[in-house]
């Protein structure tokens, strides 16, 4: 077929080469940063009730923790494996959350921590399967949902392995699939209560809606999944409770701010939250259409339910505020799952975050003190972090409204993923960030941030329950009632 | 062909290829050592997850099934001179055959329900052939060239299973994926501990076969020579837009099949996530797979073992070697494109030589 082998061959060579090299450079010149040379710190640590544990190990950022030198190395190779869903590291959730939380864990108790991230979706029983494999890794975590199945195969297959899953619902699988075998002793879904967390944020919102006199809060929410029930009606919950409890301490304004038109509590009752379903969780544009509409009629702020679409709400406030010059909100948009509030500075009024890396953190806890097993049997292979959760004891808290202090961890994240991503993901610096949130914070009366703290200890007395929807007919209920 | 040519021949294409693994392996080693990481180290666990133990090797194995057959496809194109880049389409075309005949259709119609294996198949094959016809058509009536055809269909494919798949066909229970197929359409886990499933027997025999139409029928020998030189064969009383249109419909059944045997032939879901995440690149994959086999059916079914190890074994170089798994992609995809080049570039040199360059 060709004329001159030898010819060819050597072409072929040579333009091998040639491309090898070119992809190379490429790769080398478009991805990673450089990496910061690794430094090994040595810390001991107490952390819940008489767990001292000690800890060596290797980091590639700088710790705050006052490092306390000891003499003796760890006696056991206790490692832990973290296998990430196809988003990966750089996130900026769950992932990114997921993996905090094991390096947190690292360093309290001196576990080493092995990742797995999936390419692929079909990577997801390999992944589990290695790491269960590997003989001194003794608890794998799922990051994700969609783990729930491979989860469940590959603990049934190492029943002397622990596995815990991020917002999984294996053992519902187990009890369909084998009911025999429910609850499966070695196997954790680690969930949370969202509808408490909503019920502070829908709040916050309804206060600041009467102050700066508004006459709606909105939600942009996903796919209607059952989970996502469990934000929509505590959001709603948490309106009405922030009116009631206006009207309570504050009768005469109550009164006035009643006959003021455009303000919430001059709106009907059941159209306070302005809530719609855009059924995605990736299309960011859907997002920012149902914002938009949502701010044009009034909305103050609104509660990005739907993870990703919270840019897209974040672009319909830029839209509003950024031809009128405004660094501090109103229009604001409350943040999910992490501390969103740098996204935009003095627009996020505050994020309900949902604390992925304390599951993965307790988790591991549990493992070490040889609870683990019993905590499922118990709780029927369910670890329900909220507020005011306590697990034995121990207290586990996974739900809060996000805090400044909360703020600097979450930059941390940010600027790791930077690392990770090579491009910008922070909007400035972080000190800027600091000022503007602490700026915005402080603009909003002390009256608004003290109800929203009592709420808040109510519900760790559990002296008010939040609705917690689980079934269709719970939601028909509750929207019945509140809109 | 006497025994001595014969041996010559595969010899130097083994150097050929021993030399670019060469290539691929140096280069990638290059590539991690600039960023600090141990090369030796990443790489022994690069093959050590991929071939090192019984278990991972028949991981590998199920990584490399659907290659073989998008491989498969895609080798049977290059056999007539096209280049179907199509085949990842048609792959999603093919996995959404098999969750609508292989679990909606057995849903709707119990009765149904024994048939449901040959059914997902032949559902999958079917529909990843009707994703072929297209830029098949547009070529032999209009002269598209296939190219370009192909890449539009491969969107056009991926946003309509992506809407079939969060519409029409999710599992009401799990909105985040299809419905999966029926007990009956899901292959058995042939050993314990291992993803491998008896879907690999039907990549074997459907690669097979597809070399044997290729060397064995008059078809074959149409479409090879229709491949090799346009002109004669026309000249020599081939039906060429028949030949053409054929040899695309075989390529985009056998991309489907591929397709189909990911969610029949794959535990634990045996449903397509709504992200594509679970079908997403094996048609891609498919053409490093078939170039490194330098397009023969038969020899895919080898050099899918060897991608399907290498995408199995780079799972271990994050964990083990500390490599990143952006940089394992960039280490796999080094190493095919090395491997690729030799055939590659023969095939682009045949091109050229037909359009008279």
């Amino acid at each position: 077929m060709s004329t001159n082998p030898r010819f060819s061959t050597v072409i072929a060579i040579l333009v091998t080469v040639v491309i090898v090299a070119a992809v190379t450079a490429g790769i080398m010149y478009a991805v990673l940063p450089s990496t910061v040379p690794p430094t090994t710190i040595t810390i001991e640590r107490t952390i819940g009730p008489g767990v001292t544990t000690t800890v060596t190990r290797t980091v590639t950022q700088t710790v705050t923790a006052t490092p306390t030198p000891v003499t003796t190395p760890p006696t056991t190779k206790f490692k832990i494996a973290v296998v990430s869903d196809i988003g990966g590291r750089g996130d900026l959730s769950f992932n990114d959350m997921g993996f905090k939380g094991a390096d947190e864990a690292a360093r309290d108790f001196g576990v080493e921590v092995l990742e797995f991230i999936s390419k692929t979706e079909a990577d997801y029983i390999p992944n589990l399967r290695t790491a269960a494999m590997d003989p001194n890794v003794k608890l794998i975590v799922g990051v994700g949902f969609l783990l729930s199945e491979a989860l469940v195969e590959v603990a049934l297959e190492f029943p002397n392995k622990y596995f815990a899953g991020i917002d999984t619902y294996s053992q519902d699988i187990v009890k369909s699939k084998y009911p025999d075998k429910y609850p499966l002793p070695n196997l954790l879904d680690i969930k949370f209560e969202e509808h408490k967390g909503s019920a502070l944020v829908g709040a916050l919102g309804c206060l600041l809606a009467i102050y700066y006199n508004y006459p709606h809060i909105g939600a942009v929410l996903g796919i209607e999944i059952p989970v996502l029930w469990k934000f929509e009606i505590g959001y709603k919950w948490g309106c009405n409770w922030a009116i009631e409890w206006f009207k309570k301490n504050f009768p005469a304004e109550y009164e006035a701010r009643s006959r003021t038109p455009g303000n919430i509590l001059a709106t009907d009752p059941k159209s306070r939250v302005l809530w719609v379903y855009t059924g995605t969780f990736s299309d960011i544009t859907k997002g920012y259409l149902a914002a938009k509409e949502m701010y044009a009629k009034g909305a103050i702020a609104v509660y990005n339910i739907a993870g990703p679409l919270g840019l897209g709400i974040n672009q319909a406030v830029d839209e509003i505020v950024r031809p009128k010059g405004l660094t501090i909100g109103p229009p604001f948009w409350i943040g999910v799952d992490a501390n969103q509030d740098w996204i935009n500075p003095g627009f996020v009024v505050a994020s309900m975050m949902k604390r992925v890396d304390k599951g993965v953190y307790y988790a591991t806890y549990l493992v070490l003190t040889g609870k683990f097993e019993d905590v499922s049997r118990k709780y029927g292979g369910v670890l329900l972090l909220g507020i005011g959760t306590e697990v034995e004891g121990v207290p586990m808290e996974g739900i809060s409204m996000s805090t400044l202090a909360d703020l600097d961890e979450f930059i941390e994240m940010g600027i790791a993923a930077e690392k990770i991503l090579g491009k910008p993901v922070l909007p400035m610096p972080p000190d800027e960030i600091k000022k503007r949130v602490r700026e915005m914070r402080d603009s909003i009366p002390s009256w608004i941030w003290s109800a929203v703290a009592e709420l808040e200890r109510l519900i760790r007395e559990g002296r008010v329950q939040v609705p917690l929807p689980l079934t269709e007919d719970d939601v028909k209920y509750w929207r019945g009632i509140l809109g | 062909m006497s025994l001595k040519i014969t041996l010559v021949y595969v010899l130097r294409k083994i150097t050929e290829a021993s030399l670019a693994l060469v290539i691929g392996l140096a280069a990638s080693a290059f590539l991690m050592a600039i960023y600090g990481y141990d090369p030796g180290k990443a790489l022994y666990w690069l093959f050590y997850g991929g071939f090192g133990t019984r278990t991972v090797f028949l991981d590998s194995l199920a990584y490399a099934t659907p290659l073989m057959l998008t491989g498969a496809a895609f080798a049977v194109c290059a056999s007539a001179g096209l280049f179907n880049i199509g085949t990842e389409g048609q792959a999603y075309m093919g996995a959404v055959g098999a969750v609508i005949f292989g679990g909606l259709l057995p849903r709707l119609a119990p009765s149904l329900g024994f048939a449901s294996m040959p059914l997902a198949l032949l559902g999958s094959a079917t529909l990843g052939m009707l994703w072929a016809l297209g830029p098949a058509l547009l070529k032999v009536l209009r002269g598209v060239h296939e190219v370009i055809s192909s890449i539009m269909f491969n969107w056009t494919a991926f946003y309509t299973v992506m809407y079939l798949v969060r519409g029409p066909i999710t599992n009401p229970a799990r909105p985040e994926m299809s419905l999966p197929v029926e007990p009956q359409a899901r292959f058995p886990v042939l050993f314990r501990g291992s993803i491998l499933t008896g879907a690999i027997y039907v990549a074997v025999i459907a690669s097979i076969t597809a070399y044997l139409i290729l060397k064995l029928t008059k078809f074959g020998f149409e479409m090879r020579i229709a491949g090799a030189n346009p002109d004669a064969a026309r000249y020599g009383g081939v039906n060429i837009p028949r030949t053409i249109l054929l040899t695309y419909l075989l390529s985009g059944s056998l991309a489907g099949l591929g397709g189909g045997l990911i969610v029949t032939g794959r535990p634990p879901v045996w449903s397509i996530y709504g992200t594509l995440g679970n079908i997403t690149n094996v048609g891609f994959d498919g053409i490093g797979v078939s170039l490194i086999a330098m397009n023969n059916p038969a020899a895919v079914v080898v050099s899918s073992i060897l991608i399907g190890g290498l995408w199995n074994g780079s799972r271990f170089m994050e964990p083990y070697a500390g490599v990143c798994s952006e940089l394992s992609r960039a280490v796999i995809g080094l190493i095919v494109i090395a491997l690729s080049i030799p055939e590659a570039l023969r095939f682009v040199r045949r091109t050229f030589k037909r359009w008279g360059v």
